[in-house]
């Protein structure tokens, strides 16, 4: 089986903050792999290294084989990749429909292929009936299905997905997952960070947890189940929450 | 009513307008508090110097002119008032009642509060101590019967500030719908332009309006010195005109008494005109018309605000009037998808990324408020030029006016140009994420804004070539500049947008988070622009030389020569653009982080 994600030291500095400190990750290919973290732990900084959205203060990476460090590589990385990021990217001013489109064009889709795509996906989303509505009218859930569709487009070997279940009701929820599942049952990688624990524990074979920038466990999900303890126990060992102070307010406990 | 609530409210609202304020710098923290200290003087300032005005200047003047003053004290409050709410709903920090109505507080109480806090403005509380003031001057100087004048600057003010609340309720009910709220703040913005050019505007119309009206006495005047003999009369004219003896017909002021007159009968019917009208009243004698002013401004100011009241209830109820169901509701039709056609002869991702960039830029309502802008500017200076009358131009000067045009408008383009990624915001992201050359991206959004310039182009040029009576030959030539215009134009906007990318805010072309490099890099694009398109000054330049030194004909020297110009920006505009896409892809994500909000 062929890596497809594999970073050495990779690191990324913001001032006196080191977000990302020296992370040597590998992901296989045809992995559900969870990428897991306390809030600012450097989640969203190593995915965005990871699609280059942001350059790496130091450290190397190789995507599908390739180093994203040379240009034209990179680009055709691009090619074979989808990407939900963080805080999306669609543009306020096209309709959902318009900017699949789009994307389909400037991944030199057929036309026609991309008609029909767009027709799968915005009814597989539910988001056919919102033809007349630009993606600024999108309410959280309808934007990040949108751009889940829009990654999903050009049929990548490589899905990036950045907090993909944040705002999104129970029901879309369900057909994000049983796409994500398809798409890896066909042979593609899934690398998302979440944290919410039951979802990574549903749907991941991998799991990768990052606490101050740096990669503090590892392992398939397998290995933790033969552990003897769920992925919230690992989660809390690993990132250090059963030593968190167990303030007492006092306050609270005294009758209203 | 609970007082440290209202305190509580009072200090939010400072807090806000505080801190945005003071956002960024130091530099505007002491603006901040400049402007304080300004209000605060300004106000018992005002004050004092109205009641020595009172006492002192106005102490004999006739009751008419008192009226008159009193009328333009009503319209600068009014001015205020209206600005102040118009700038108000267009931040998004509102105090609005989602924000506070988790509070222990009811709705009635957040309303009133909100209300009692939107009096402490710069236009209200300056207003208030003038008119105030001013009222306190005249009881001292003309008797205590203008005692009365007080109720009256009370319910006006009253009056005003109601309604003046209710329309920001309404505004900001209707901006609700994220798409309604980015056209009501366009509108706003033009509003306020508008408004704040309109005495230009209206000196402007009553100029020409008075010019014409000279002009024509002048002509009867002279039809009247006229010989009947024909053969004599051009003569006749031609002397009357250059000579210095004949007396210039003077403005009639009948035009101006008649429109005082109507606007004084129109007082007593007109609600913000009953303070002015209570007054002269009072300088009469007569007590009754601002005892009924001031209770009717009182009435009417209740009305209002119980209206808002209601507005508000009615949102916070989530109660939408029942719409007209007249016409049984349609199916929508298939809307054809833009971003799906073809353009000849342009690759397929440069013709999928112009016509996405068209479409977007097309919906986005600050883009039409800037290209809207450029038009009324691009209009109304040559309009003011050539529709002025009896101003004669050289004929060698005419194809320069095309050229002026042509770089008016572009100018007009700048901002847009000059910060494409910007105005992309979070779609950036996006086209970092794209396997797409970079230089064809740029290819795309500069083909994206040509229907643009040249449908904010067609306007001026058409009006100039038909008013200058520009040749045909000059015509072309001008279509020629522009196009070689353009593309120097983008190709400098290119590089100004990966060089000093900077974040607008969303529905607006308004820089936020903007270094004062960047700041520099704009200002000096804006500076230097016309330098930098001068070249397109050539070809006319170059045609006026042909006649003049060699006698050849200067519009067919001017064409060929835009002809030769065009095609050599076209050149360098090709050349350069790939090394651009490099720079692009080289910069592209500390241009992510310049223009999209980044927290790590």
């Amino acid at each position: 089986m062929s890596v497809v994600i594999e970073t050495t030291g990779l690191t990324r500095v913001f001032g006196s903050l080191r977000a990302v400190d020296g992370l040597n990750l590998s992901v296989a290919s045809g992995r559900f792999f969870g990428f897991l973290g306390p809030n600012g732990a450097g989640k969203s900084t190593t995915i965005k290294m990871l699609t280059g959205l942001l350059a790496p203060t130091s450290g190397q990476m190789r995507i599908l084989g390739e180093d994203l460090a040379d240009e034209n590589r990179a680009r055709e990385v691009r090619r074979r990749i989808g990407v939900v990021p963080e805080n999306l990217a669609l543009f306020d001013n096209l309709t959902g429909r318009e900017y699949l489109t789009f994307i389909g064009r400037m991944y030199l889709l057929p036309i026609a292929t991309v008609r029909t795509r767009c027709d799968e996906l915005l009814a597989m989303m539910g988001l056919e009936n919102e033809e007349k509505k630009l993606t600024l009218e999108y309410s959280h859930g309808m934007k990040k299905k949108l751009a889940l569709a829009a990654a999903l487009l050009p049929g990548p070997e490589l899905l990036f997905l950045d907090e993909p279940f944040e705002g999104v009701d129970a029901v879309s929820s369900r057909v994000l997952r049983d796409v994500l599942r398809s798409c890896v049952k066909r042979g593609a990688t899934v690398f998302l960070t979440s944290h919410v624990l039951e979802i990574v524990e549903k749907l991941c074979s991998d799991v990768g947890i990052i606490a101050n920038g740096k990669l503090v466990y590892q392992a398939t999900m397998d290995e933790v189940q033969q552990q003897n303890g769920s992925l919230e126990d690992r989660f809390i060992a690993a990132v250090g929450g059963d030593q968190a102070g167990t303030q007492h307010l006092s306050w609270l406990a005294e009758s209203p | 009513m609970n007082w440290e609530q209202f305190r509580a409210i009072l200090w939010l609202r400072w807090r806000l307008t505080r801190n945005q304020m003071t956002r960024g710098s130091g530099l505007g923290a002491v603006i901040a508090a400049l402007a304080v200290v300004a209000l605060v003087l300004v106000a018992v300032g005002g004050g004092v110097g109205a009641i020595f005005l009172g006492a002192v200047a106005m102490k004999s003047i006739p009751a008419p002119t008192l009226m008159w003053v009193w009328d333009g004290l009503v319209l600068v409050i009014l001015f205020f008032s209206l600005m102040g709410v118009l700038s108000e709903v267009q931040r998004s920090e509102s105090v609005d009642l989602t924000r506070l109505l988790h509070l222990p507080v009811s709705l009635r109480q957040v309303f009133v509060f909100n209300y009692l806090a939107s009096l402490i403005s710069f236009g209200t509380v300056v207003g208030l101590a003038f008119m105030l003031g001013l009222a306190v001057g005249l009881t001292v100087s003309r008797g205590p019967r203008f005692v009365l004048a007080m109720p009256l600057v009370l319910g006006f003010v009253f009056m005003v500030t109601a309604w003046i609340y209710c329309l920001r309720g309404w505004l900001l009910s209707l901006m609700v719908n994220p798409r309604r709220r980015r056209a009501i703040a366009m509108w706003i913005m033009v509003s306020i332009i508008l408004i704040a050019q309109s005495p230009q505007l209206i000196n402007l119309a009553y100029q020409r309006k008075a010019r014409s009206e000279r002009e024509a006495r002048r002509a009867t005047q002279v039809q009247q010195l006229l010989n009947p003999d024909a053969s004599t009369a051009s003569a006749t004219n031609a002397a009357v005109t250059n000579s210095p003896t004949l007396p210039e017909a003077r403005p009639d002021a009948s035009h101006a008494i008649q429109i005082a007159d109507v606007i004084t009968l129109a007082h007593p019917w007109v609600p913000v005109l009953w303070l002015p009208h209570g007054v002269r009243r009072l300088a009469e004698g007569s007590f009754l018309p601002a005892i009924w002013g001031a209770a009717g401004m009182i009435a009417l100011g209740w009305f209002g605000l119980r209206r808002s009241y209601q507005t508000t209830l009615r949102f916070y109820r989530a109660e939408e009037k029942p719409r007209s169901t007249s016409r049984p509701i349609q199916p929508a039709k298939a809307v054809p998808n833009w971003v799906e056609r073809s353009l000849p002869y342009v690759p397929d991702d440069i013709a999928g990324m112009a016509l996405a960039q068209l479409r977007s830029m097309t919906r986005a309502p600050e883009v039409k408020m800037m290209l809207g802008m450029g038009l009324f500017m691009a209009i109304l200076l040559p309009g003011m030029i050539f529709l002025r009358g009896g101003v004669s131009f050289p004929v060698a000067g005419k194809p320069f006016f095309g050229t002026i045009a042509v770089v008016m408008v572009l100018f007009a383009l700048l901002q847009l140009v000059s910060n494409q990624f910007g105005c992309d915001r979070d779609g950036f992201r996006g086209l970092v994420l794209l396997p797409t050359p970079r230089d064809r991206l740029l290819a795309g959004k500069n083909l994206a804004l040509l229907p643009m310039a040249a449908a904010v182009a067609f306007i001026p040029l058409t009006g100039v070539a038909i008013l200058a009576k520009l040749p045909v030959p000059v015509v072309v030539a001008t279509l020629l500049q522009f196009g070689a215009a353009f593309l120097l134009f983008c190709t400098l906007g290119n590089l100004a947008s990966i060089l000093a990318p900077y974040r607008i805010a969303a529905g607006s072309l308004k820089p936020t988070k903007q270094s004062w490099q960047t700041a520099l890099v704009a200002l000096g694009a804006h500076c230097l622009f016309p330098f930098v398109v001068s070249p397109v000054f050539l070809p006319p330049a170059l045609g006026y030389l042909a006649q003049r030194l060699a006698g050849l004909p200067a519009a067919l020297v001017n064409m060929l020569a835009a002809f030769l110009m065009a095609a050599g920006f076209a050149w360098l505009y090709v050349i350069t653009l790939r090394p651009l896409g490099r720079l692009l892809q080289r910069r592209e994500t500390n241009i992510l982080r310049a223009v999209t909000e980044t927290t790590e």
